[in-house]
């Protein structure tokens, strides 16, 4: 299992918070130990059920199947309006067919995760950044589910407001909520059924590929090389850290790209940093799809692009602050 | 007018214009009224047909709802910034928002309405009923506010390749893969 490191990393992280977090009697210890539950269940449990997912004024209805055993996790998803995409994953290959644009691309999954330095001591400074509270009970798609709000202390990160199941823990319904308390984007199932094992034959795509233009990132994803150019960010919003520095072939691009990945604990913002050809016309500015903001500038002559699951003024704020700085020894 | 863009609004009406085209047509109805009119009496008749035809009919919907979003402070900041975002979406906002409204206008509408008796009309349609998302621009599709293909393509490759990192380190695991599966391609 490639993937069991980073799992127990978290689970141990979310298993250290409730110590800490009882002493001070503010309700946020059984909130906690609600969200570790969740985190276990999503990846250990066996399911398949329908979904909707919305931002902005867009409505998506997905269906998912998820297989947790001895090899791991795999899951499959797919996308039933309009085209039938779908996205595959187990502990190799992130796979998503497009049958709109007859592509293919597949991705490795990245190496196993090592365990960032002070990971452990998180709890503490999850709980400078956010306020973890239960909020009453509900019911979503047929099934009793507990409420736990996620509450940012300051704009560099959106909350989150969870609707879990009551008997498993298992994530029923979510918000992703901005700086202004409205939800960016939002998940709900409308049917969940719990299996004790999933058939093979569901988690295979329903689309052969044949025929589709395929894009395979050929090399897998390495440390940066000593020498030459490094890049690093000079500033960062409070609570964030580098959890990842790598180097990577993308699937549709032939130049390496560098990528450094930050992290609060929850939210998690990647930055990349590459040489564009002459042909391709720069990124420059804030983009946006549902809870994700992109900010891209241009940075010694390189691309920088800012993508997470946080508020613009976060990826702006990081992409602005990247620097090229020269390795000892380097030409 | 010619008939070939009437075809069009017609087309957009139904809900069957390809969406190579919806940002372009889009981009002249914001500057041509008669186009708006065009739109408002083509939904009519849609709804005439399907007998979906309310009581009062509000037939400058499109026009007030522009007028409502050029009053927005939100969009009014996002117009003054500088930039090709800011240009590139402002054509497609408020004639989105309006299509999306007409729509829920009517069903609104429908559903508000009292029992019938004598003098007692439905309440017409006001735009002041319709409130603009306020978590930000509308879009056509599940996509990157930007109208660049190959920018899309760049930043869809990096939230995948973002997504397979970051799913292991936060709450959201699955939802960065549902934000692939959702993606519009389409053009």
């Amino acid at each position: 299992m490639r993937r069991s490191a980073p799992l127990f990393a978290l689970l141990f992280l979310l298993l250290g918070l409730p110590l800490g977090a009882a002493a001070q009697d503010d309700g946020s210890a059984d909130a906690l130990q609600w969200m570790e539950k969740m985190v276990s269940a999503v990846k250990t449990l066996n399911y398949e059920g329908t979904f909707v997912y919305a931002h902005d004024w867009q409505l998506e209805t997905m269906h998912v199947i998820h297989a947790a055993g001895p090899k791991g996790e795999r899951e499959r998803l797919i996308s039933l309006n309009g085209s039938p995409r779908e996205v595959l994953r187990d502990d190799q290959l992130l796979t998503c067919i497009l049958p709109d644009k007859r592509v293919v691309m597949v991705e490795k999954a990245p190496p196993p995760r090592y365990i960032p330095a002070g990971l452990l001591n998180l709890s503490k400074e999850l709980r400078q950044h956010y306020r973890f509270k239960l909020a009453g009970q509900d019911r979503v798609a047929g099934r009793d589910a507990q409420i736990v709000h996620v509450e940012p202390r300051d704009g560099y990160r959106y909350g989150y407001r969870l609707w879990l199941d009551q008997d498993t823990g298992m994530l029923l319904k979510s918000d992703l909520v901005n700086e202004k308390g409205m939800p960016v984007e939002q998940m709900m199932f409308t049917r969940l059924t719990l299996h004790e094992t999933i058939p093979e034959s569901r988690l295979k795509p329903a689309i052969s590929g044949k025929g589709f233009t395929w894009y395979r990132q050929e090399q897998p994803p390495k440390a940066p090389a000593g020498g030459g150019h490094q890049w690093e960010v000079t500033k960062l919003p409070p609570g964030f850290h580098m959890s990842m520095h790598m180097e990577h072939a993308m699937p549709e691009s032939r130049m390496p790209v560098d990528h450094l990945m930050y992290t609060d604990g929850l939210a998690s913002v990647s930055v990349y940093i590459e040489s564009l050809s002459k042909a391709e016309k720069p990124f420059k500015g804030v983009s946006r799809m549902g809870g994700v903001n992109a900010f891209g500038t241009m940075i010694e002559g390189h691309q920088v692009t800012v993508v997470g699951e946080v508020p613009k003024s976060t990826v702006m704020l990081i992409g602005e602050a990247v620097r090229m700085k020269l390795q000892k020894g380097a030409q | 007018m010619t008939d070939k863009i009437l075809e069009q609004v017609s087309a957009l009406v139904d809900d069957e214009l390809p969406s190579s085209e919806r940002a372009l047509l889009l981009k002249r109805m914001e500057a041509d009224a008669d186009l708006r009119g065009a739109w408002g009496r083509y939904n009519l008749i849609r709804d005439a047909l399907h007998h979906e035809l309310p009581e009062q009919i509000d037939t400058g919907l499109a026009d007030r709802v522009m007028a409502a979003l050029d009053d927005e402070p939100a969009l009014q900041a996002r117009r003054s910034t500088s930039g090709t975002w800011a240009g590139a979406l402002r054509p497609l906002t408020g004639l989105a928002i309006a299509a999306s409204v007409a729509g829920l206008a009517i069903i609104g509408l429908q559903q508000l309405r009292p029992v019938p008796g004598p003098g007692h009309g439905p309440a017409p349609v006001t735009v002041a009923a319709v409130t603009p998302p306020k978590t930000g621009l509308v879009k056509v599709g599940t996509r990157w506010e930007t109208d660049n293909p190959d920018i899309q393509n760049r930043l869809n490759g990096l939230l995948m390749n973002h997504s397979e990192y970051a799913s292991s380190t936060n709450l959201q695991g699955m939802l960065h893969y549902v934000r692939i599966a959702g993606y519009d391609t389409e053009q």
